[in-house]
């Protein structure tokens, strides 16, 4: 598919990319988060009480699976980590607040844990360390230029 | 000197001299002609205050004469000229039809290439849909006026083909104007290239400005008009290579298609057209849209407007040329303050729309605007292009020099002033020095106080004004010194905003983005439809998660999935704070208040151990 901008920014080089803190903070989160899946989802596989539980375990067991890589690629800064972990946290925030304001049955640690997700990977710094967002450039030109003209 | 021709010419030769190149885009059905066939081919009608249209000559029967007839009018009126009758459906019909065979023959149909709709995301494209119910409401041009007007046109142009333009020269302030001024039938924007409005009849404008030099003119700066720039910003330097085309000393100009508006360079324009909102709305959204660019640091700081509709004006250049030494040369035909079809008639020389904001409006003549005002380009051509404060080259060194002899005296008499007024300070500094322990006169001494303190800000001030005239005077002896030196400086530097063409890259998607971006809106409003009737009871819910997949979607062929995710994640990670601190504001509070109490011991402890 022809795109007409690159979304991936080259990122600093690997030797010089130091770790923001937001980061390290979010990758002991989705660590956590990928932890606790796995052993649920494995708990559930081995009661093995039923067919429907059975599935369940196996994707949360999964999930966890999922969580676990994206916890290592954030510590090693990788894009998709970013990408993966922003995504995540979007799809469990908009079924939590769904659960809140039309079901009533929120769980609000979740939101909590997503929310802060989001906020850790959101600074600027944090996204230029995944080459999410280039460097801003210091504007030299006079001359600022704005977009056309009507008619 | 550059391109000069003597001053003694006649206006006739001075514009010729200086006539610009006008390229137009392919598919362009108008090209600018004289007045004088188009009256004829008009009628003339006025509105009345009270709504009602009243025809006052009929098409056939109008002359330049006719037209500036006086004719008395109730307050409120409006005049105006029609160039197309009302249609009936069977002529709209057959007008629609027969423009579409002239094209064909012609050679000249429109493509707007893959990726117009694309442009603007599922947001600007809902404003665009709503934009174009708003004609619904708003006055404006019926459908088929633009095909019936081009078939009017070609038929006039059979008989007249001549191109012209109404040239004017003027002299103020030692410069000379030559302006040139572009009259066409019809503004076909919005119904033959996707852009903002259609009104009968359009004036477009380029402005030369010379200066006199050794017994010869020679061009300086040349501007082009333009709705969306004001003042300096709407000329550029005629050294200026990088941004003014010059084709033997004739600059180039590049009409958008449709909208006749000009342009330096030839490419495709984003225009951004704010949607009728109230002024409130707007406001809030304008607050919201900064929080969220300078506050959360999402989106590009430099797009203010967040209630936009993005079209495009494609001033390609690739169709008819026009001016000297191309394809088409051009007609003259000199006007002055005494020309009387454009200082007498103040009415507008299309359709009346009635629409409130003017867009579909026809414009006035060269002298008025739409009320009928004296249109600023016609009466202060050199304000018009910020030129008002600007000397022409030859004076410019007189004028340096006067300036610093000014400052110059300025600046001894600041130092006269510094040295007596500092001298009588110092005597009241004494006297009230010699009062101190003296408790009885302690009144006296305030009131010495107080007007010691007066008169220290009098020097201060002073001595401020002496110092940023230093500086000012450094600057126009650096300047002088230039000048003399034959530098002419940036020829930009009077440049604060100015239109570029966008991209290449930021404007060709695939033609599944293309197509998506066809189908979208129609697709999200059928999806809610049928939300709505298959499941009532959760349908915000299920609205909620059918629009956001429709925005991810959307972000995914237009090669925006990353930033939109992270702009949807933090709206929702916004929402999710309000409702996290709504129900659990008691224990935010207290972990709020105990990370302020550890924080404030932890600074206490360490300034203890030190």
């Amino acid at each position: 598919m022809a795109r007409p901008e690159d979304e991936r920014v080259e990122s600093a080089p690997r030797r010089t990319r130091r770790r923001p803190v937001p980061v390290e903070l979010a990758a002991v989160l989705a660590l956590g988060v990928g932890a606790y899946q796995l052993f649920h989802g494995i708990e559930a596989v081995l009661e093995n009480e039923s067919s429907s539980q059975f599935a369940e375990g196996a994707v949360d067991a999964a999930l966890g699976v999922l969580a676990l890589g994206i916890a290592v690629a954030i510590f090693r800064l990788r894009h998709w980590g970013w990408v993966a972990f922003m995504t995540w946290a979007l799809i469990g925030l908009t079924h939590q607040l769904l659960r809140h304001f039309f079901y009533n049955d929120p769980d609000y640690l979740s939101m909590a844990l997503d929310t802060l997700v989001v906020f850790a990977l959101t600074p600027l710094d944090v996204q230029l360390a995944f080459g999410i967002r280039a460097q801003p450039l210091v504007v030299l030109e006079h001359a600022e230029r704005d977009s056309g003209e009507l008619g | 000197m550059q391109n000069g021709i003597p001053a003694s010419s006649a206006d006739l030769e001075i514009l010729r001299a200086f006539e610009p190149i006008v390229r137009y885009t392919k598919g362009e059905r108008f090209y600018p002609m004289d007045v004088e066939p188009y009256v004829r081919a008009s009628s003339l009608w006025v509105h009345a205050p009270d709504g009602a249209e009243q025809e006052l000559v009929a098409e056939g029967q109008l002359t330049l004469d006719r037209l500036v007839e006086p004719r008395d009018a109730p307050f409120g009126s409006i005049f105006y000229l029609r160039f197309v009758h009302p249609l009936d459906l069977q002529e709209s019909a057959r007008a629609l039809a027969s423009a579409r065979q002239l094209d064909k023959r012609q050679h000249s149909e429109f493509r707007a290439g893959v990726g117009r709709l694309t442009r603007g995301g599922l947001l600007p494209r809902i404003g665009d849909g709503l934009f174009s119910l708003s004609l619904l409401l708003r006055g404006n041009v019926p459908g088929a006026t633009a095909a019936f007007a081009a078939l009017k046109y070609a038929k006039i142009r059979e008989h007249e083909g001549r191109l012209v333009y109404q040239g004017r020269v003027v002299r103020q302030s030692s410069w000379t104007i030559c302006q040139y001024w572009f009259f066409f039938a019809y503004n076909p924007w919005r119904s033959g290239f996707h852009g903002v409005n259609d009104h009968e009849s359009d004036w477009e404008m380029v402005t030369v400005y010379l200066y006199e030099e050794d017994g010869a003119l020679a061009p300086e700066w040349v501007a082009y008009a333009s709705h969306d720039f004001h003042g300096a910003d709407l000329r550029r330097r005629w050294d200026d290579r990088e941004e003014l085309e010059l084709v033997d000393g004739h600059p180039v100009v590049y009409a958008g298609a449709g909208s006749h508006a000009s342009y330096f360079r030839r490419g495709e324009y984003q225009a951004e057209v704010a949607l009728p909102v109230p002024r409130r709305a707007r406001k809030a959204a304008e607050a919201l849209s900064g929080f969220w660019h300078t506050r959360l640091g999402q989106g590009d700081a430099h797009s203010k407007q967040p209630l936009r509709i993005p079209f495009i004006d494609f001033a390609r250049g690739d169709g008819l040329s026009v001016g000297p030494g191309q394809q088409h040369e051009w007609t003259p035909n000199v006007i002055d303050d005494t020309t009387s079809w454009a200082r007498e008639y103040r009415g507008l020389w299309g359709l009346y729309a009635r629409d409130p904001i003017s867009g579909e409006n026809a414009p006035a003549g060269p002298m008025y605007e739409r009320d009928g005002s004296p249109r600023p380009s016609w009466f202060d051509p050199l304000g018009f292009a910020g030129l008002d404060r600007v000397p022409t080259p030859p004076r410019e060194i007189d004028a340096l020099e006067g300036e610093c002899v000014r400052l110059e005296s300025r600046q001894q008499e600041l130092g006269e002033a510094i040295e007596r007024r500092t001298a009588d300070l110092q005597e009241l500094g004494v006297r009230l020095q010699s009062m101190q322990g003296s408790p009885h006169l302690a009144p006296e001494a305030g009131a010495l106080e107080t007007e010691v303190d007066v008169r220290a800000a009098e020097v201060r001030s002073l001595r401020r004004e002496r110092s940023e005239n230093d500086a000012v005077l450094e600057g126009l002896r650096l300047r002088i010194e230039r000048r003399r030196a034959g530098e002419v400086g940036d020829p930009r530097a009077h440049i604060k905003h100015a239109a570029a063409p966008v991209p290449e890259s930021k404007m060709r998607f695939d033609h599944a983005a293309e197509l998506w971006a066809s189908i979208s809106v129609s697709l999200l409003l059928i999806g809610l439809a049928v939300l709505i009737l298959a499941a009532p009871g959760n349908v915000w819910a299920e609205t909620i998660v059918l629009v956001l997949a429709f925005v991810v979607g959307e972000s995914v062929l237009r090669g925006t999935f990353v930033r939109t995710v992270n702009r949807l994640a933090v709206l929702a990670a916004l929402v999710a704070v309000v409702v996290l601190f709504v129900q659990f504001w008691k224990l935010t509070l207290v972990a709020l208040l105990a990370a302020l109490a550890a924080f404030l011991l932890y600074q206490r402890l360490r300034e203890l151990r030190a």
